[in-house]
């Protein structure tokens, strides 16, 4: 019967066609293809890849950070933490912040800048979503003494061709946001180019700040990349909205100095001048050039002592620890003999924590990493005290400076933030792989 | 994009006993044809690891094919009650019509194990290892096919006598 079946079939593959299209044909419709499937396959993986890091964003959110009451007292974070790019921001307003700094935001396709802020009541580091704001090292934040409110610049259209200072967006006003109601308020300057920043320092409620219109003096050549603008000083109160432009205010304000209700800013002849309020409370002279850096050195105590670190030689910008200086201020001639603490090295001063303890950063290792730390040092001994708080990532551009003086809280950890990206890579290696169990488990299913 | 020798080679030399197959596994031409190509195009981007030895392949790759059209399609044959006219004038028309007949009312997997078995002298290893099941799954259905394929001719000689 075997045989007479195998006779049958191969009478029957008699009827079979003979030939098939020319092999090159056949060739290259499975080179096309494997092409189809190779694009059908990486594109399918770049939409897992793409939905899951979308997906990751909602799905891996941390909660929601307790947001302070207006009668909540500013808090000293016993960590400074940079957030990590993919970490997220407050989701409304965040209350009083201890310290502003800049960071990386992450995105599917790309990183941008960002501010970030340490909230001065819990600890907390975020980013902060900040209505336009211009992200740069020019355009450098100022949180006020309380930590409620936050000065910074903003961008937008310009009439005219934006000139801009380094990468980032034309700043064209100045904006305050309530930190606590959420309200925002803007000083809009019309500008036609863009405004060259020049600083923003709060003195007690006033808001200082220092900018100018592009000049477009000249052609490109010979302007050569260069910009030049005519800075002028402003002042503003954003809770009454009073505005003014104070005649025969230097216009150096690229760095400030905290003081009690007010600020310290560089002066004439390496002296300082002490805003508080819209005016200039006073001069301040003194014996040894202090270094200035950004928003914290030097500081005046509430009992009229100014603490600063030696800048040996103005002339040279150098990275190393400078020598801790202290000295009274004559509360009638407004000058200061200044006098080393101890052998204390420090590359700034903070604040003062106490009538005679101040805060310094100084640089020491915790679990095998170099940190910046904020340590306490008594000015009458010399001593060291222990270190306060650790700064970790960036140090913050910009410091609440009530917040030297407050009670310590404890930073909560970085919340869980990866890379979402690898999550939706993750996925994508996820479903691969079960796609490729499911054939495994079709085919044994058949063999059986 | 161009073919190499060895591809074009194997299909002109192997095209006719592909197509038997095919046509047995089908029970048409043009499916038959259709059948080949799509193995053959199918293998294009292995070609470099099975150049040596093409054919066990290719011919996995033709049987497995065949069985997944019919489930993608749930395929099956409408037979006919005539062959191609260039079987009109054969002396064995009613054989052939019934032989085929009795294939297509085989589920695709057994009448791939009685074309391999039976047409192609495969041993019931080889025979397994092509459709990618068991030995006892092919003896079960070359069992089954044989007594289907015996009960299915025993009526057709009946009915001719």
């Amino acid at each position: 019967m075997t045989m007479h079946v195998k006779d049958r079939l191969e009478r029957l593959s008699d009827e079979a066609p003979r030939e098939l299209g020319a092999p090159a044909d056949l060739w290259r419709r499975g080179r096309r293809r494997q092409a189809r499937q190779w694009l059908a396959g990486v594109g399918a993986l770049v939409v897992v890849a793409v939905v899951g890091g979308v997906v990751a964003d909602p799905v891996l959110a941390p909660g929601r950070v307790e947001v302070a009451t207006p009668s909540a007292e500013l808090r000293l974070p016993d960590v400074f933490r940079q957030p990590g790019a993919w970490e997220p921001a407050f989701d409304g307003p965040p209350g009083p912040l201890a310290a502003v700094g800049p960071g990386v935001r992450g995105g599917l396709l790309t990183e941008r800048n960002a501010w970030w802020g340490v909230s001065g009541t819990t600890g907390e580091s975020r980013f902060l979503d900040l209505p336009d704001a211009v992200v740069g090292s020019e355009a450098d934040p100022a949180l006020s003494e309380d930590g409620r409110q936050l000065a910074y610049w903003y961008t937008g259209a310009t009439a005219d061709e934006p000139i801009v200072q380094g990468d980032a967006e034309p700043a064209v006003g100045v904006a305050v946001l309530d930190l606590v109601t959420g309200d925002v308020q803007r000083w809009d300057t019309g500008t036609p180019h863009g405004l060259m920043t020049a600083g923003l320092v709060w003195a007690g409620e006033v808001l200082w700040w220092v900018g100018g219109d592009f000049s477009t003096g000249g052609t490109d050549e010979e302007r050569d990349g260069q910009s030049s603008a005519r800075l002028v000083v402003h002042t503003w109160e954003p809770r009454s909205d009073d505005r003014g432009t104070p005649e025969g205010v230097g216009v150096s304000m690229y760095a400030s100095g905290s003081a009690p209700g007010g600020a310290l800013v560089p002066g004439r002849a390496g002296s300082l001048r002490l805003l508080v309020g819209d005016e200039v409370a006073r001069r301040i002279s003194f014996d040894q050039d202090l270094l200035f850096q950004q928003s914290t050195t030097p500081a005046l105590s509430p009992s009229g002592l100014l603490a600063g670190v030696l800048h040996e030689d103005p002339s040279v910008y150098d990275d190393a620890p400078h020598p801790v200086l202290v000295g009274e201020v004559d509360a009638d001639t407004g000058a200061v003999l200044l006098a080393p603490v101890g052998d204390v090295l420090a590359w700034s001063v903070l604040g003062w924590r106490g009538p005679t303890e101040v805060l310094v950063d100084a640089t020491a290792t915790s679990d095998g990493t170099q940190r910046v730390i904020a340590q306490v040092v008594d000015v009458r001994s010399g001593d060291v005290l222990g270190p306060l708080a650790e700064f970790h990532g960036n140090v913050p551009d910009s410091f609440a400076s009530g917040v030297w003086s407050a009670d310590v809280v404890d930073a909560p950890d970085a919340p869980f933030a990866p890379d979402h990206r690898l999550v939706g890579l993750a996925l994508a290696g996820a479903v691969l792989l079960l796609v490729r169990a499911g054939l495994a488990v079709r085919r044994r299913r058949d063999r059986s | 994009m161009t073919a190499p020798d060895s591809f074009e080679a194997f299909v002109v030399a192997r095209q006719a006993a592909l197509l038997r197959t095919a046509y047995l596994l089908t029970g048409h031409a043009q499916d038959a044809e259709d059948l080949v190509q799509t193995a053959l195009v199918k293998v294009v981007p292995h070609w470099r690891k099975i150049a040596d030895d093409p054919e066990p392949y290719v011919r996995r790759v033709l049987v497995r094919e065949n069985i997944s059209r019919w489930r993608r399609r749930r395929w099956r044959e409408v037979t006919s009650d005539a062959l191609p006219e260039v079987l009109a004038e054969a002396s064995d028309h009613d054989e052939l019509l019934w032989v085929r007949a009795a294939l297509a009312g085989l589920a695709p997997r057994q009448r791939a194990v009685v074309v391999l078995r039976y047409y192609e002298d495969r041993t019931e290893a080889e025979t397994a290892d092509l459709l990618g099941i068991s030995v006892g799954t092919v003896k079960s259905h070359a069992r089954d096919a044989l007594a289907r394929l015996r009960s299915g001719l025993a009526r057709e000689s009946v009915e001719r006598t």
